[in-house]
Order: structure tokens, then sequence, then C-alpha cells
């Protein structure tokens, strides 16, 4: 009985919380409809940055009308520090810049986004003529080659579309003897993708979820609240183990490889689709120190400046667009990743102003 | 239907519900009907192969008994129940080594057949084994088909065991269950902690683990230690956590089954953990092949450490058919034979030389037991031979593969794995139970620490993932 009672004032709880949270959610950034320039309050970016990407994909900008520019990366697309009303993303300012001479931008970041997912999207994109750009920009982040996998939200999207599993595993088998590395993680994602897609047609499992998460606070509220502890699970490993964010860390060898090997591909498919792919190194912020280990990003920075050369691919370093001035703070100290609206707009402007040619046709 | 799925519990709780509100005499037949029900949930057309396999059993084990239960004629009995394990199982593993070798003496490869597994076929073959020799033996046979067909197809254990033996749940397919709170109590407290293990410890561990194990991961030592440990860890949640559900799904019914394990990572010797892990194969493999091939060779020492190796490498392919299961298996008869040998015990020793071998022992089989992991978890020799060839190459002491956070997590999941433990293993669990202050709170604490519990492992739950030992 006394559990029935604690698991009822649990559920009150969270519930409350989660109204909370929805609340809050509606007075952020990635849930505020903002009109452009021309008055337009069409989304230009993936306004929840990965969660549900599938369901931004159908303000695209169509492909076959206009030349489509996409633009790809971390979190620095889209987080805005101290951030004022008449502020923009770097995606929104070059559409703006780029929208008069008939081509548009569309922005698709996520947090921390590895070479996999920027693969993935490029195929998601490339798979049907009116998301076809013509133009794929994607800014690289040396921390992002520690990250591998895809998140959930992608595996959702890459498993909701059978077309698009297909081309999956035809690229994987296609480049098999060329990167082993990324190809063998393309099947095992796709394996475990199968397994998945089996459960998720359990009608059953699925209806009983459904109602489940309708009825019960905390089933309804799960994905958020493990969002949540997840989170103070870091704080937590933070305080216990003195991390901050300039806190040295390496890179993770056999990681550091396997997103070369899909940047590779990343590259080698977007010319085969006939794709620009367009690199550029991100913006740091200048005076704060960073997690890097100097050696290991100078050496990073060769090898992508290398790459792109080699195969002809548009490229540039950024790392210094942004003034000091134009970074905000970050947990106590000056953030060395996120700028605040006037760095989007510089970042923005630069981007157009060194790869214009790519952007606008004659 | 995963056991940790919402499925399974609308499913129990609407088994659970009209158990206990039919005719007593209704009972038996609904169960079975609810058994069939969930093995037919993954593939109907192999319900066909379980009823078949148990009314073979059945009349095999009636007829067994009129034939004085002579060796002669158990034989064939045991023959049809290992030839279907080994034409699901084994055939492709045979045909694969028979290729192998015809390619290397110059011929053609063959076409590997590929046949799917049913779920649960090791389980129930082994059972359908033990019930025959058991029968034969002078045990008491079911007499009737519906008792037998429960003792075959009661769904708690028909998937991943525990292996039941007929005497331990004969008398209570025979005789009517009673309804108990104590019972329903206690089934509900053993799922709990199921999907706790389950959802919350091993599913996380997992995803760990596979990266380590990847075909083109290429893994440092500390990378392989924490996927070793990671695994160690991941599949002895699992596999207790699908003990603990099957345990306490089938005590909501009345009826009690054997225990699977007993804090086997507490073992002091090689011995101790095979009695304390996978508890009711570990007896089967003991009765039902070490024991016969111990006889049959008149206890000679040098054949009784055959028996073993031959015992464990039986052990080892009932897990799979690779020759990666093999190996384990011997690895294990070799921990044995040395565990034998470097830790004989002996009941009078001083005490400080007591603790000391037993200290040892424990470090001993610990190691022992995570190295066997590694060749328990890797897809095949090759993949063993990559990890160690990635493991030379790299520096002794940087991660190659693993995120801080990951070895964090892992080192956390040990911990408390080792705390628990040490609880245990001081006696502070029984202690802390008895005292006055825990008897004062308990009522109002133990509720809440259930209704917390539930809430992270509906938090945790990212989807029902399928338990480890569903593949054998």
């Amino acid at each position: 009985m006394l559990f029935i009672v604690w698991s009822f004032f649990i559920n009150i709880g969270i519930f409350f919380w989660k109204n909370d949270l929805e609340r809050s959610r509606e007075k952020n950034l990635l849930q505020r409809q903002k009109a452009d320039s021309y008055g337009h309050t069409t989304p230009r970016y993936d306004l929840s940055v990965g969660e549900e990407t599938a369901n931004y994909l159908r303000f695209v900008p169509d492909a076959l009308r206009q030349r489509l520019i996409i633009l790809s990366g971390m979190s620095q697309m889209y987080a805005i520090n101290d951030q004022k009303d008449e502020d923009q993303t770097i995606s929104e300012w070059m559409d703006d810049l780029l929208k008069a001479s008939g081509s548009r931008v569309f922005g698709l970041a996520a947090p921390n986004i590895c070479n996999e997912e920027v693969l993935l999207l490029l195929l998601a994109m490339a798979n049907k003529a009116y998301t076809k750009p013509a133009v794929f920009i994607y800014g690289l982040c040396f921390d992002k080659f520690r990250n591998v996998d895809l998140r959930s939200s992608y595996e959702a999207l890459l498993r909701s579309e059978p077309d698009l599993m297909k081309k999956w595993e035809f690229l994987a088998n296609e480049y098999r003897d060329r990167y082993s590395k990324a190809t063998d993680k393309m099947l095992s994602t796709l394996k475990s993708l199968s397994e998945e897609k089996k459960k998720a047609n359990n009608s059953v499992e699925k209806v009983i979820r459904r109602h489940l998460s309708n009825l019960v606070p905390i089933i309804g509220a799960k994905e958020d609240l493990n969002a949540w502890f997840q989170g103070q699970l870091y704080l937590l490993r933070n305080k216990l183990f003195k991390i901050k964010p300039t806190s040295k860390r390496p890179q993770i060898p056999s990681r550091y490889q396997l997103n070369k090997e899909f940047l590779e591909l990343f590259l080698d498919e977007a010319k085969k689709k006939g794709v620009i792919p367009i690199i550029y190194i991100v913006p740091l912020n200048p005076q704060a120190e960073n997690p890097y280990v100097p050696e290991e990003y100078e050496s990073f920075k060769t090898w992508a400046k290398t790459l792109c050369e080699e195969q002809h691919i548009p490229f540039d370093n950024l790392e210094n667009v942004v003034p000091h001035a134009d970074w905000g703070e970050f947990l106590g100290g000056p953030d060395f990743k996120h700028f605040r609206g006037e760095g989007h707009r510089r970042t923005a402007e630069e981007l157009v102003r060194r790869f214009r040619s790519y952007f606008v046709t004659n | 239907m995963i056991f940790t799925s919402y499925t399974y519990a609308l499913f129990l709780f609407l088994v659970l519900l009209i158990y206990w509100g039919i005719s007593a005499k209704w009972r038996k037949r609904f169960l079975i009907f609810a058994s069939y029900t969930f093995f037919c949930s993954w593939k109907w057309q192999y319900g066909f192969l379980l009823l078949g396999l148990s009314v073979f059993n059945w009349a095999y084990g009636r007829w067994v008994i009129k034939k004085n239960g002579q060796r002669k004629y158990l034989w064939p009995g045991i023959v049809v129940n290992v030839s279907i394990l080994v034409i699901f199982k084994y055939t492709k593993f045979i045909v694969q080594n028979i290729s192998f070798v015809n390619v290397r003496l110059g011929g053609n490869p063959f076409s590997i057949p590929n046949i799917l597994l049913p779920l649960g076929i090791s389980f129930f073959t082994f059972q359908g084994v033990a019930y025959l020799v058991d029968v034969a033996s002078g045990e008491r046979p079911f007499i009737k088909l519906t008792d037998y067909l429960l003792f075959k197809a009661f769904w708690p254990q028909l998937i991943a065991g525990p292996i039941i033996r007929p005497r331990e749940i004969h008398d209570q397919i025979e005789n009517e269950r009673k309804w108990s709170n104590e019972n329903i109590e206690y089934g509900l407290k053993r799922i709990l902690s199921g999907f706790f293990k389950k959802v919350v410890l091993a599913d996380n561990l997992a995803p760990l683990v596979d990266a380590v194990f990847l075909k083109s991961a290429s893994p440092g030592f500390i990378d392989m230690a924490a996927g070793v440990l990671g695994f160690g860890l991941q599949i002895y949640f699992d596999f207790s956590a699908y003990s603990d559900i099957a345990i306490g799904s089938a005590r909501l019914f009345g009826y009690r089954f054997p225990e699977n394990f007993n804090w086997p990572y507490l073992a002091t010797s090689p011995r101790e953990f095979w009695s304390s892990w996978h508890m009711t194969l570990s007896r089967w493999i003991r009765d039902y092949l070490f024991t016969p091939l111990a006889v049959s060779f008149r206890g000679a020492k040098a054949y009784m450490l055959l028996a073993v190796m031959i015992s464990m490498g039986v052990c080892g392919l009932w897990h799979g058919a690779a020759w990666t299961f093999v190996i384990w298996g011997l690895w294990h008869g070799l921990l044995l034979i040395s565990g034998e040998l470097l830790f004989p015990q002996k009941k009078k020793r001083r005490p400080s030389i007591g603790y000391m071998i037993k200290y040892s022992g424990w470090v001993f089989t610990m190691v022992g037991v995570f190295i066997g992991w590694l060749l328990f978890r890797a897809e095949s020799i090759g993949a063993i031979q990559r990890i160690f060839k990635s493991v030379s190459m790299a520096p002794l002491l940087k991660p190659q593969l693993m995120r801080e956070n990951q070895l964090i997590l892992v080192a956390t999941i040990f911990l408390f794995t080792f705390f628990v433990n040490l609880l245990k293993k001081l006696g502070w669990q029984a202690k802390m139970r008895s005292s006055q202050f825990w008897l004062e709170v308990r009522p109002l604490v133990m509720p809440l620490i259930y209704a917390v519990a539930v809430a992270i492992i509906i938090i945790a739950d990212t989807g029902s993932k399928a338990f480890v030992y569903f593949q054998f």
C-alpha cells in the first residue's frame, strides 16, 4: 500500500517537473519560431538540434527550385551566448546573405555531432531530389573526433526510411576495402537497427508504451528524466574528478581513426553524388584556454588541410575569425567554443566571403 | 516477448489474474496454454517442435519404465533429444568445419546451411535428457500428459532455465497451488530485482562492451581490461536478472524454482565458482556427464582429469556452436584442475594460512574467470588474435577506444558490485537486517526504495534488449 502511495507522490512530482520543463522550453531559443528579415517564420535550421530532425526536413527549401546549401556541424552552429532578440544563427545569417542571389541555406546541426552522423545527414538529404543540396558545408571541430555512434534520434531517422537503410548498406559494402573501420561500424549500426526495427514493429509493445506514456507521468517524461539524470551524473563527475571545460582531453586513437575514415567517406560520397563538400575548421576563442593537446590539434589541422587539397575539396581555417569580445562565458570561465550573436554573423560573413563562388551560380 | 518489456508485464498480469480467478482444475491447462502463447510469440512454428518433443519424452519415459529402466532402452531417447539439438544448433558449425578441412585438402567449399535456432532449445533438450535419465534411474515419472507438458513448457524456465529436475517440481505440479500473499510479495520483489539488474546495469554496460569487441575496433590494454570486466559484469547481471524474473514469475503462480546463482564472484576456487554460477547447468554437467564419465573411467586420476576436460568442453560447446566456446570450456576445465592442485581443500589449517589461501584462491579464480570471459565474448579465434595484436601495439595505459566516462561507468558498476559482495561476505547485510533500527524503519523505507527502484528502471529503460543467454 505504502509502495503505491510513494509511487503516486513520485508521479505527482514528475508531473509538475515536466510542466515546468515544457514552460522553460517554450521560452528557450530552440522552441521559438523567429521571423527572418523578410518576415517569414519558417524554420531555417533544425530547431530540435538533432532530436527530431525528420520533422524539420519538410522546411528544407526545395532544391529543385533553388540552389540548396546545407550547413552542418556541432553546437556552435546554433548556440548563442547572451542572446539578444535580433540574434540569428550562422545558417540564418548565411540564408539572409544568399537569398537574393537564388541560393538558400538550411542548418542541420546537433550537439557533439560525429562524422558518421554527418555522413548520414548527407545521404538522407541527397536521397531525394527536392532535398539534395548543391553544397554541403561541414564545420570540423577537433574534439568531436572523440565521438562515435549515431544518436538515437538519427538512428530513428535511418530506421524510418528503408531506402536510406539500403543505401547505407550499399555504401558500406562498396567502400569496404577502402575504409574498413568505418564500413564495419556502418554495418554494425545497421545490424543493431534491424534488431530494433523488429522490436519497433512489435505493435503490441508500441501500443502499450504509447498508452502508458499518456497515462503515467513518469513514463511520459522518461526521456527528459533520463537526460536530466545523465546531466546530473556529468556534473557529479566534474565535481568528483575536478573536470573543467578546459581540462585537457587527448584524442582517443581508435575513435579518431574511425572519424577520419568517416570524413574521407563523406567527401568521396558527396563528390559521387554531385554535391560540393566544403570543409572548414570552426572558430575558437583566441584568448580562452581550450582542452586540446596542442601537438594533436596542429596535426589534426594539417591532416584536414592536406586531405582537402589532395581531393580538391574547398577548405579553409576559420579558427581566428571571431575576436575575443564576441565570445561568452561558460561554467564560470570564457567559453572557447560558443560565441555571442555577433560571432554567428561574423562566421556567416566569412563563409560567404571565402566560398561565395560555390554558393552562387552565374 | 522479452521479460523486461511492457508486453511481458501485461501478459504476466493478465495470466496471473485469470489463473487465480478460474477454478483450480483448469489452472494447469491454462498455464500450458499461456506458456505456449509465450513461446509462440517468437515463432509459432517452433511450438510444434516443443510439443512434439514433450509428447515424445513423456511417452518414452513411460516406455522406459516398462522396460525396467534398462540402459540400452534409454539411449534411443537420449539420441532423439541430442539429435534435435545438433540439427538445429550445430549443423552449420559441423558443415563449416568439414568444409574448412575439405578446402585445405584441395576440395571446394560446401554451401553453409542457415538454420534458425529455436529459442531455448539448449535448455529444453537438456531437460528432456535429464528427465529420461532420472526416470530410468528410478525417479517418479509424470503420469499425466498435462503435468509433463506443464513441466516442460512452463514459460519462466522455458527459454533460459533454471534447468529444473522432475523431483524439484513434481509435487508442486501434482498438487493444487494455493494463493499466498508471501509468494506474491516474494515474486514481485524478485521480478523487480531482475528488472533493475537487466535494465539499469546490464543494458547500460552492453554498448561499451560491444564497442571493444567490434571487428573494426583497435583496443588498448585499458580498453580490453574494461571491456572484459564490463562483460563479466554484464553477463552476470543479465543472466542473474533473467533467473530472478523467472523465479519471481513462477512464484506468483505458487511454484518454487531452484536458484541459479549464489554470489559467484565471491568464489574462492574455480570449483566454488561453478557451484554458484548457472548452478542448474553445472549440476546437469556434473550429474549427467562428468559422473558417468568418471564412473566409467573407474576413478583413475589421469582419466578423472580427462573427464573434467571433456565435461567442460561440452559445457562450452553447449553455450554456442563456435570454437571460442569450446576453448572457453576447456579453459575452465584447466582452471578447475589447477585450482584443485594449487588450493587443495584441507580441513585443518592455521587460520592465517587458511585466509591467505582463500584470498589467493579468490584472486586466482577471478583472474581466470575474467580471462575466460574474453574467450566467451570474442566472435572468433581470429578476433581474439586481433584484440591481442592491437593491445600489443598500443601504449599500455592510454585508452585507445573508450572515453573517460565509459571507463568511469564500468569502474562504478564494478565498485558497486564489489561493495555489495563485500557486504554479503562480511555478513553485514544479515546484521543490518536484524538491527533494531532497521526493523523499525523498514516498513516505511522499503516501499520507498521499491518505488524509487521502479522509477529508476522506467527512466533507464531505452527499449527492451534481448537477454544474452537467449542465444544459447
